[in-house]
């Protein structure tokens, strides 16, 4: 049986600190993989390299021996790993992303106008959350998951009376770059 | 950790901790108590319960849903151009803030507009517009008082020999410039009032105001002298307004001239919506838009084929979009379909107008006397029935637009999403 450092009741988070057994990883897998890739492809806008990157996390949490406040440190960890991944091949990771996006784009998976419409929808989406900056974005992003305060303040080392702050500003920018999206694109379709 | 703020009003991050459960009781309970009492924070906090779920859309598109599956949450309507205009409407706020700039830019241009037609009376060239103006306007009135009707008519054709910026709005959204011939507006707009006794009582209901009324009356007649500078400075308006855009839905942002295309003479929209009771003006949903073949103005009429005096003429069609601008004295609105053929989906909005446009209406007669006076504006196209319903002519004057910055009397316009489809006209 491996020693419990600093071991604690449960208690809920942000301070409760959990021993990462086997059972327990799987119980962390099964909670937070779904809305870590689901945040990781937000982020990245590419979900086949989300999954790698929530992979990665979850093998770091194996060598933990410990985790506190579990919810915060995957999203801390998986971010980080993010930025790593981001900075070392920004480039080629963005040519990749891009012939992906060609290439379904081109692909005649679903002739139906829906989906050429959710791609058109994910794409403004996906330039309007650039246009925040990043730790902007990372905080609204969290919170989507359903992160509380303290959890996003203790993933994005944040204060967290400077949460609420962060996220009115995320929101606010992010909806009024959509909306400049929306009327961008309204403009160029329609008949001069 | 508490979260701090100066003075009595949370700071908009308290306002979103607060909306996100993240306040703790006390200071939640601080935030309730005050924005309770508080008319600047109540808006606020709307303003951010918008952007929050704004935010949250926008976020949600960013989703890949794999190609094999559409997750039924995300999948429009079967309609395309729905979700785009689900987006759209990110936030009431902005919603808010589009309808002040509607009602004020439709209250401004219809000002100077009704202004312009009260006079004009024998060129009307704008049919489009509420039916009254244009049956009666274009009519010559009774000769009780030709001289001055002459001298009138000069003066209205010399301003139109002008190159006038409010020409453009003459031309008003769906009339094609030059100006019809006065016989041929009356029949294109009155397609339903054919009876010349009803035009003609109307006229004489309305001469009868406009002998009565007096020195407002005149004003409004001989205003067109072009030293008046009160109507001069309202047509400097309205030129600007009309060079501008002219409502939020004017994509080009030019009033142009609208041809009926061809797919649409002739045919018959249902507009339905899933919210119960609502409007278009004053038409309650759903409603039928006909169009007629003679021209871009269609007639709105109730599901069960029923008429009534709100008209709606085109302002723009494209492949993939249909405006139709709403016509109903005290009311301003817009109709936009996206999508192609017998079904398509869009927004629908309306909102009243202030008290001035029916003041105006009824020939520069103070807001109490038209009031007073209501039976007798002779609402031409209408049953007399209906035509006392007065729907937009509030009791009591209300403050214009003008007396208050972003004032927006009767409320904000609402946004509606609607679907319509292909009807077979109903026998009128």
């Amino acid at each position: 049986m491996n020693e419990a450092r600093d071991w604690c009741p449960a208690r809920d988070v942000p301070s409760s600190r959990v021993m990462v057994t086997p059972d327990r990883l799987t119980a962390l897998f099964r909670a937070y993989h779904q809305p870590l890739v689901r945040f990781l492809t937000r982020q990245l806008g590419d979900r086949d390299w989300a999954e790698e990157i929530a992979q990665e996390t979850f093998v770091r949490a194996l060598k933990q021996e410990t985790i506190a406040s579990e919810r915060s440190w995957i999203f801390a960890v998986a971010m980080n790993l993010v930025r790593d991944e981001t900075r070392k091949d920004a480039r080629h990771r963005r040519r990749l992303e891009l012939m992906r996006d060609e290439a379904r784009a081109e692909s005649v998976v679903e002739p139906a106008p829906t989906s050429m419409e959710r791609d058109d929808e994910r794409a403004m989406a996906r330039k309007a959350i650039e246009a925040l900056a990043e730790r902007d974005r990372d905080a609204l992003l969290m919170k989507e998951e359903g992160l509380s305060y303290e959890e996003i303040a203790a993933a994005l080392e944040l204060s967290v009376g400077s949460v609420g702050t962060t996220l009115s500003r995320a929101r606010r920018r992010l909806t009024e770059a959509y909306e400049m999206l929306q009327a961008e694109a309204a403009g160029a379709k329609a008949p001069a | 950790m508490m979260v701090k703020w100066e003075g009595p009003h949370p700071d908009e991050g308290s306002i979103h901790a607060w909306l996100d459960g993240a306040l703790d009781a006390s200071e939640a309970a601080t935030v309730e108590a005050h924005v309770r009492e508080c008319a600047e924070c109540t808006s606020r906090v709307a303003e951010a319960r918008g952007l929050i779920a704004g935010a949250s859309r926008v976020v949600g598109g960013l989703d890949e849903v794999p190609a094999a599956l559409i997750r039924p949450a995300m999948t429009p309507t079967a309609k395309s151009g729905n979700s785009m205009w689900r987006m759209l409407r990110v936030t009431p706020a902005r919603a808010s803030i589009a309808a002040v700039l509607l009602v004020a830019l439709g209250i401004a241009l219809t000002r100077t507009r009704i202004a312009t037609e009260s006079v004009t009376s024998a060129t009307s060239s704008s049919a489009s517009r509420l039916s009254k103006e244009g049956v009666v306007a274009s009519a010559p009135l009774p000769n009780a008082a030709p001289m001055k009707d002459g001298l009138l008519d000069s003066a209205i054709a010399r301003r139109l020999a002008n190159d006038h910026p409010v020409r453009t709005l003459e031309a008003t959204p769906g009339m094609s410039v030059p100006a019809p011939s006065p016989s041929e507006v009356a029949s294109a707009t009155a397609p339903d009032a054919s009876s010349p006794t009803r035009v003609a009582a109307a006229k004489v209901s309305i001469r009868a105001q406009l002998d009565s009324a007096g020195p407002p009356a005149d004003r409004a007649r001989v205003g067109f002298d072009a030293a008046a500078p009160a109507t001069a400075r309202r047509m400097a308006l309205a030129g600007r307004a009309a060079e501008g855009a002219i409502a939020p839905f004017a994509v080009s942002g030019r009033v142009g001239s609208v041809a009926v295309s061809q797919p649409l003479a002739g045919q018959c929209y249902l507009v339905e919506s899933s919210k119960a009771g609502a409007q278009w003006g004053s038409v309650t949903l759903p409603l039928i838009v006909a169009f007629d073949s003679s021209g871009p103005i269609a007639r709105v009429m109730t599901a069960a084929g029923g008429e009534t005096d709100t008209r709606a003429t085109l302002r723009q069609v494209a492949p993939d979009s249909l405006v139709l601008r709403l016509r109903r004295i005290g009311y301003d609105g817009s109709l936009t379909l996206s999508g192609m053929g017998a079904t398509r989906s869009g927004v629908m909005r309306s909102s009243q107008s202030t008290m001035r446009l029916s003041e105006v209406v009824t020939t520069g007669v103070s807001a109490d006397a038209a009031a007073a006076t209501d039976p007798a504006r002779g609402r031409v196209g209408s049953d007399s029935a209906r035509s006392s319903r007065a729907p937009a002519a509030p009791a009591a004057p209300a403050p214009l637009a003008s007396s208050r910055e972003t004032g927006i009397a009767g409320g904000a316009a609402a946004a509606l999403v609607v679907s319509a489809r292909l009807v077979n006209c109903p026998k009128s």
